[in-house]
């Protein structure tokens, strides 16, 4: 029987195979703490950090305006994108996409992939 | 709440090994220091009357202040620095919090009482001194340790990111 790791790394290498787009991901804990990095490179601590205050101040913002339950941030960079997703405000899932990705794919994929985290975390 | 201050509290009495060499020196130091406790208080009132922005916060109350300052004194030479001492002090925080006192002052205050002590005690041993200042450091630290709480709760609901990860990201600093 598969464990809770495995099972979430199954899913990020899924989401990872369903478009080149996607460049990297992880999932990343409240506190801060990577729960799974497929993200390359080594500042893994601190994009687990910063996603989650990413994902923290995003939630502060939609309690404000009252724009119901955070959901996603999508952020654009010149050179590529981030997007996060929050599994039901136990864990956030990040991904790093392509300039000009096909976000259209890359929600669709991602969105599929949160509903799979928020069943196994 | 206080958790992060209590463990700095219990580092720096072990670090500076108070319970062993200050806390048994601070009850014989009690009579010495309190014969001039009304001296001290009142020069201490005094200069914060003098401060614009303090007399406002003492303003009207000082005599009931100066009552509160006298425990405060009389404590620091009890004799037992414990959790009980600890809980106190951490309050005494709290009120200067709520009060919105400015850290500064704490600060500015401590010094006075250092040279106040010092003044005091110069004539006595030196361990009678360098018990009376650790002490007061110690004061220092928890009340010090109430503001940094109070910033980082403020920090915390404002922005809805736990304690822990807003160490995590200073840790990046």
């Amino acid at each position: 029987m598969a464990t809770k790791q495995e099972k979430i790394n199954a899913i990020l290498n899924d989401l990872k195979m369903a478009t080149a787009d996607i460049q990297g991901l992880g999932v990343i804990s409240p506190d801060g703490m990577m729960i799974a990095d497929q993200l390359g490179g080594n500042q893994g601590d601190a994009t687990a950090a910063m996603g989650a205050a990413l994902g923290s101040l995003a939630k502060r913002v939609t309690t404000t305006l009252k724009v119901g339950e955070f959901q996603e941030v999508n952020i654009r960079g010149s050179n590529a994108g981030i997007l996060l997703f929050d599994i039901e405000g136990r864990a956030a899932l990040i991904l790093t996409v392509s300039k000009g990705a096909n976000l259209g794919l890359v929600f669709l994929e991602a969105r599929q992939a949160q509903e799979q985290l928020a069943q196994t975390i | 709440m206080a958790q992060a201050t209590k463990e700095s509290f219990e580092k720096a009495k072990a670090f500076n090994k108070f319970d062993e060499i200050y806390a048994p020196v601070l009850p014989g130091l009690k009579d010495i220091v309190m014969k001039h406790q009304d001296a001290i208080t009142d020069a201490f009132y005094g200069a914060l009357s003098n401060d614009p922005i303090a007399a406002k916060i003492v303003a009207g109350r000082v005599d009931q202040l100066k009552a509160t300052h006298k425990v405060w004194m009389e404590e620091l030479f009890n004799g037992t620095y414990g959790d009980a001492y600890f809980d106190r002090r951490y309050k005494i925080g709290e009120t200067h919090v709520k009060a919105k006192i400015a850290p500064y002052f704490v600060e500015v205050i401590t010094s006075f009482l250092r040279r106040a002590f010092a003044e005091i005690l110069i004539k006595e041993d030196p361990a009678a001194l360098q018990a009376a200042l650790a002490i007061l450091d110690l004061d220092a630290l928890i009340i010090v340790g109430a503001y940094h709480e109070d910033r980082m709760r403020r920090m915390s609901e404002v922005t809805g990111m736990n304690q822990k990860l807003l160490e995590t990201l200073m840790s990046f600093g």
